[in-house]
């Protein structure tokens, strides 16, 4: 490996996710290989099956793949259920964080939202004490939650869908992550709640420099704010490449099927 | 404090009698000076019908069915809840344990098929018939038929929680995976394990009873509303009803009270 490499850049390899259904396999990811560098937005585009989440978990050390990951040149994936796992458990949280899609189950509903920021700042050690309820409040903002207050002392099933979206991200953006990976973090939010949240990411990644890996699937977005995409079809990634080019010049029969008939919507 | 907040609240008055029921059958009787002792007989005033005196009756060697009946609530209580809570200590971990996808959690699992093919009651008597006719022994009993119960409870539930998306994301945030069961599994479980541990120890009052209704167990002179259920057996054909009754009346106030506060805690924790 190359050490004067950029910072903060994630580098996957022949990553596989296998189903087990009782006697049939279902091959979710065949053989995904791609890497993002430093203040570059990932975004993965497909439809609903494609394998995009599966992917995302996988590179997460959700669930258990063959293949390889890489984060600073140190193996992420390797670490997963061996004894070094603990230390890919100090990241995770801290310089990797994950936004999962349905906000309202995951959040635990027997802890307030305040609660739960306690746990990750106490895990990763992240602020001092007596600056956490400044913190929280701040991150909170962050978001676009006008009432810190109410929403800190709350419990999960007290918000509305869109409230918990927003603490959700708030809790995966807590620590300043360098690393970011997203499963549809935007959906189901207002469109300027969403424009908001995409522009903090945004701004987060071109100024605080963060790596960004986003799963939607709405080209708009990754149109308007992502370098490079990613294009997933039946588990395999059928196209990848830079926005511009992706856009402009679909090389695959698929993706000019999605490109034209998400223009034909906005028309 | 916030238990004490939930007995006073006026929608809760059901609960909050019950509560005092328990407490009064479990703690009464060492502050209640009886008119008659319970534990002396008196064989001059045996079968005594219900009067001023006597405001249970006498049984057939002369005791007092009040004082009886109160006194035998502080040990079948006693028993019932002690074995319930030890079975809910060892079927806790144990649950836990069988919760996970592993060869170990599949052998406790086997472990558990091979007891319950037994019929439990019989392996309770066989147990105490065994290892002697004693208070400790019944308590063993106890345990023993409630852990696989407790033990299977709590992996369906742990199987239900583990599956939640906020699992995942803990560990997605770094959490390990004892902090993951005791912070995140845990506190998600309590609501059901409370209310279970109720039924179960309601459900314990009725084997003690039936394990002295035998003869096993709890032995005279010792109080047992099992055994004073079975002495007043011989006679409720000949009209002498009161010297079943009463302690049946206590089996029955208590188990509904266990059964009411186990529907106040599912309520309460479903209601989150």
């Amino acid at each position: 490996m190359n050490p004067s490499k950029t910072q903060n850049t994630i580098e996957v390899e022949n990553i596989e996710v296998v189903y087990k259904l009782e006697e049939k396999k279902i091959h979710a990811v065949k053989d995904a290989s791609f890497n993002v560098t430093e203040r570059k937005m990932l975004g993965i585009i497909g439809e609903t099956g494609s394998g995009k989440s599966s992917l995302i978990r996988a590179l997460n050390g959700l669930i258990k793949s063959p293949g390889d990951v890489r984060f600073n040149n140190l193996k992420i994936l390797d670490e997963v259920g061996t004894k070094n796992e603990f230390n890919f458990n100090k990241l995770r949280g801290k310089n990797v964080g994950f936004i999962p899609q349905n906000p309202f189950g995951s959040l635990n509903p027997v802890y307030k939202i305040s609660k739960q920021f306690n746990f990750i700042n106490k895990r990763h050690k992240i602020y001092d004490v007596k600056t956490l309820p400044d913190k929280i409040n701040e991150a909170l903002i962050d978001v676009g939650i006008n009432d810190p207050d109410r929403v800190k002392n709350s419990y999960s099933f007290e918000l509305s869908g869109g409230m918990a979206q927003r603490v959700v991200i708030a809790l995966a953006t807590f620590s300043k992550p360098r690393l970011l990976f997203a499963d549809e973090p935007t959906t189901g939010l207002d469109v300027t709640v969403e424009r908001q949240l995409l522009d903090n990411f945004f701004d987060f990644v071109k100024n605080k420099s963060m790596t960004l890996v986003l799963v939607t699937h709405d080209l708009g977005i990754v149109a308007q704010y992502c370098d490079e995409a990613l294009v997933m079809y039946k588990g395999e990634i059928v196209e990848k490449g830079s926005v511009n080019e992706i856009f402009k010049n679909p090389r695959d029969a698929y993706t000019q099927q999605l490109i034209k008939a998400s223009s034909e919507d906005i028309s | 404090m916030t238990v004490v907040k939930l007995l006073l609240n006026k929608n809760n008055i059901f609960v909050t009698f019950s509560f005092f029921i328990l407490l009064f059958f479990s703690f009464g009787s060492f502050f209640i000076s009886f008119p008659h002792d319970p534990y002396v007989t008196d064989i001059a005033n045996r079968l005594l019908e219900p009067n001023e005196t006597y405001i249970f009756g006498t049984d057939e060697v002369g005791f007092d069915v009040f004082s009886r009946t109160i006194v035998a609530g502080k040990i079948d209580l006693f028993i019932s809840l002690s074995g319930t809570i030890v079975a809910l200590i060892i079927g806790l971990p144990l649950g836990l344990l069988a919760s996970e996808k592993t060869r170990r959690a599949e052998r406790i699992m086997k472990v558990l098929d091979m007891f319950q093919a037994f019929p439990l009651l019989v392996l309770a008597i066989v147990i105490v018939a065994m290892w002697g006719n004693n208070i400790r022994n019944v308590i063993f009993a106890i345990i023993l038929i409630n852990v696989p119960r407790f033990t299977r409870l709590i992996r369906s539930e742990a199987l239900t929680v583990r599956e939640k998306r906020f699992i995942e994301v803990a560990t997605a945030m770094g959490g390990s995976n004892s902090r993951i069961i005791f912070k995140h599994l845990m506190p998600n479980i309590l609501g059901t394990l409370l209310a279970q541990a109720s039924i179960t120890t309601a459900h314990s009052i009725v084997v003690v009873a039936a394990l002295s209704f035998i003869g096993i167990g709890v032995v005279p002179p010792e109080a047992s509303w099992g055994s004073m259920i079975r002495a007043g057996s011989q006679y409720m054909t000949t009209g002498q009803w009161w010297t079943s009754l009463f302690p049946g009346l206590a089996i029955l106030v208590c188990v509904l009270s266990f059964n009411t506060i186990s529907q106040f805690i599912l309520r309460k924790y479903e209601s989150l």
